[in-house]
């Protein structure tokens, strides 16, 4: 005998099964619930029923008309797609470029300061020369990114003067930079016989020299920017300064934490805003000095304000393409994405009619608009074959092909009709110029 | 979708392929008028192409187009019911099918099941061919449409019930091999 029939399940769980969305453990029940129940069986075979009845009946099949200019426009998009992707990579690396030429120029100053800051005590230990020699090559870095930039990055050089005037003293903000500093420490230590030349530059004369004479100090620059990119040799570098016990080697740790800044920094930052322009700065760009990846690294611990306004300006200059590049590969929400998504294209099309054009064409489109509502049979089709010709001559491709082929539906064999389809084809067809196909 | 965002030429044909025909068949049944459904079938289209760059891989392609064809289908209705024409004859709906037995079936059973979809409210008729045309799932078709889950599943209900009975009442024998999915 069978078991006592349970109370019966609800009706949105009968239909739920019926259409395979029960969960697995539900519908087992639900299954052995109806296998026993006449009254619950009776409403599942009559969900089937219908569905039976309406899958017998074949769909129509689409029709041909419109196909063909459906397709070209198609075809069209996804060439202005492709090509819009790469001016977005070209856009988005030139735009690191100068994110990071801003911090760049911003940071040398930093460097000074803490340069006069350190040496302000009259008897320094011994192992402290080494650190402080270095110091001073942090202005022959900016100017030499400045120097690189200066022709093609007027809005970096207008951030660099506002923030560090060519022999003012440096802003505190770099002082803050400590962490940067270590990078040309990390030079140093790798090449002792730099440490000479440095040492030299430590002179006061020397320096306002370098800060007079920006150009004076890129070549060396150049060597060293592409030397710290080998994160692999700086670690090496950084154990022997540590050896000899100078304040290289107490900058151990956080250097070797930089010391992976050449890749593992931007790995890290790929996930954030900032991690996209890196990404795109990452592929080789001839202007963007190396060195410039430990200049985009977060500041650790605490930084001053100033610091943080760099960073800013960087963001700033970067955001407009980050922001593009985002939208290009968004990641949004699974469970709302699809009604976001269909939200816009469900808006009126007047919203997407953004073609420029005369105004006295726009405003008599607007006026054909509004007379279509009501008219009827020939004023009809006069109406849609003119809005097809403004539409055409306004380069409002969509319109111009969906209206255009309104007239060749509805008024089919007449010249409008004709015509129509002449310039929805050729609308079609035609690329903006300076795209590919 | 994802190739023709990025410029994939050979995507778009492609898409059209896969999906054009259900999506006319869709717009068909709404609209119950061949040359309202055409235009709004290529309305839906340049959407898609227009819109391409809004959709993100974690949505369902077919939820969205058919959101697309679906909200085009509510505007159309409306703007039919503003334009205050006289009401317009749709045209008879050609029988196509290619198998003899199943085109003798579908040509008794067609116009019935037609006048029965078109009979149902239009929020039932929605729901009923966004399921069972579309595939779209209650949880996705409530998000479509704004209603709440519950309120999608017994527009559902009463939509199979207004279709059973109408059938029923036509005389019309659902054809064997009906089963529960």
């Amino acid at each position: 005998m069978r078991p006592p029939v349970p109370t019966h399940p609800d009706d949105d769980r009968l239909l739920e099964l019926a259409y395979g969305e029960a969960p697995a453990s539900e519908a087992r029940s639900l299954r052995q619930h109806v296998d026993g129940c006449a009254r619950c069986r009776k409403v599942l075979e009559g969900i089937a029923e219908v569905r039976s009845a309406f899958k017998s009946v074949p769909a129509e099949p689409a029709p041909e008309r419109g196909l063909e200019s459906l397709l070209a426009y198609g075809e069209q998009a996804a060439a202005r797609a492709r090509s819009r992707r790469g001016g977005l990579r070209i856009l988005a690396l030139l735009s690191a470029a100068t994110a990071f030429a801003v911090v760049w120029l911003v940071v040398p100053a930093s460097h000074r300061q803490v340069d006069g800051l350190a040496r302000t005590p009259a008897n320094e230990p011994a192992e402290t020369a080494l650190a402080e020699a270095e110091v001073p090559r942090a202005p022959a870095q900016g100017d030499r990114a400045r120097d690189e930039f200066d022709d093609r990055k007027s809005e970096a050089k207008d951030t660099e003067k506002k923030t560090r005037p060519v022999g003012a003293p440096a802003a505190p903000m770099a002082k803050a930079e400590g962490h940067r500093e270590e990078q040309p420490q990390r030079r140093l230590a790798a090449e002792p016989s730099k440490q000479k030349e440095l040492a030299k530059l430590d002179a006061p004369a020397e320096r306002a020299k370098v800060a007079e004479a920006p150009a004076a100090g890129a070549p060396a620059d150049a060597e060293a920017a592409g030397r710290s990119a080998a994160a692999g040799d700086l670690s090496g570098a950084l154990g022997k300064a540590s050896a000899s016990g100078g304040k290289v080697g107490a900058a151990g740790p956080s250097a070797s934490g930089a010391g992976s800044l050449s890749s593992e920094s931007f790995a890290m930052k790929k996930g954030n805003t900032e991690g996209r322009v890196d990404e795109k700065a990452h592929a080789p760009a001839p202007s963007s000095p190396p060195a410039s990846v430990a200049v985009a690294t977060p500041p650790p611990g605490a930084r001053g304000a100033d610091a943080r306004a760099a960073q800013q300006a960087a963001k700033i200059a970067a955001a407009p393409v980050a922001d593009a590049v985002m939208a290009e590969d968004k990641d949004v929400g699974a469970s709302d994405t699809a009604v976001r998504n269909a939200a816009k294209p469900a808006l009126p099309m007047q919203s997407m009619r953004v073609g420029g054009g005369a105004p006295e064409k726009q405003a008599r489109l607007a006026e054909i608009r509004r007379q279509l509502e009501t008219a009827k049979a020939d004023q009809r089709k006069a109406l849609l074959a003119e809005k097809c010709e403004l539409e055409a001559s306004l380069q409002l491709g969509p319109d111009a092909v969906l209206t255009c082929s309104m007239v060749t539906r509805e008024f089919p064999g007449t010249p409008e009709a004709k015509r129509a389809g002449d310039l929805a084809r050729g609308f079609s067809v035609q690329l903006p110029a300076g795209e590919s196909r | 979708m994802r190739r023709f965002q990025r410029g994939d030429a050979r995507a778009f044909p492609e898409l059209v392929r896969r999906h054009r025909a259900a999506v006319f068949a869709f717009v068909l049944r709404w609209t119950q008028d061949r040359a309202r459904a055409e235009d709004i079938l290529q309305e839906t289209w340049l959407k898609v192409v227009r819109a391409s760059s809004d959709w993100s891989p974690r949505a369902r392609f077919t939820t969205w187009l058919y959101t697309i064809a679906r909200n085009a289908c509510v505007d159309g209705a409306r703007r039919e019911r503003a334009r205050a024409t006289e009401p317009l004859v749709a045209e008879p709906v050609s029988t196509e099918a290619h198998d003899p037995e199943r085109a003798a079936a579908a040509s008794e059973l067609r116009p019935v099941l037609e006048a029965a979809i078109a009979a149902l409210p239009e929020a039932q008729r929605e729901v009923f061919l966004l399921r069972e045309m579309a595939g779209i799932p209650f949880h996705e078709i409530a998000r479509m449409t704004g209603a709440p889950e519950p309120t999608v599943k017994s527009r559902m209900r009463y939509a199979l019930e207004a279709l059973r009975n109408r059938l029923t009442a036509a005389g019309v024998d659902a054809p064997a091999g009906g089963q529960v999915a």
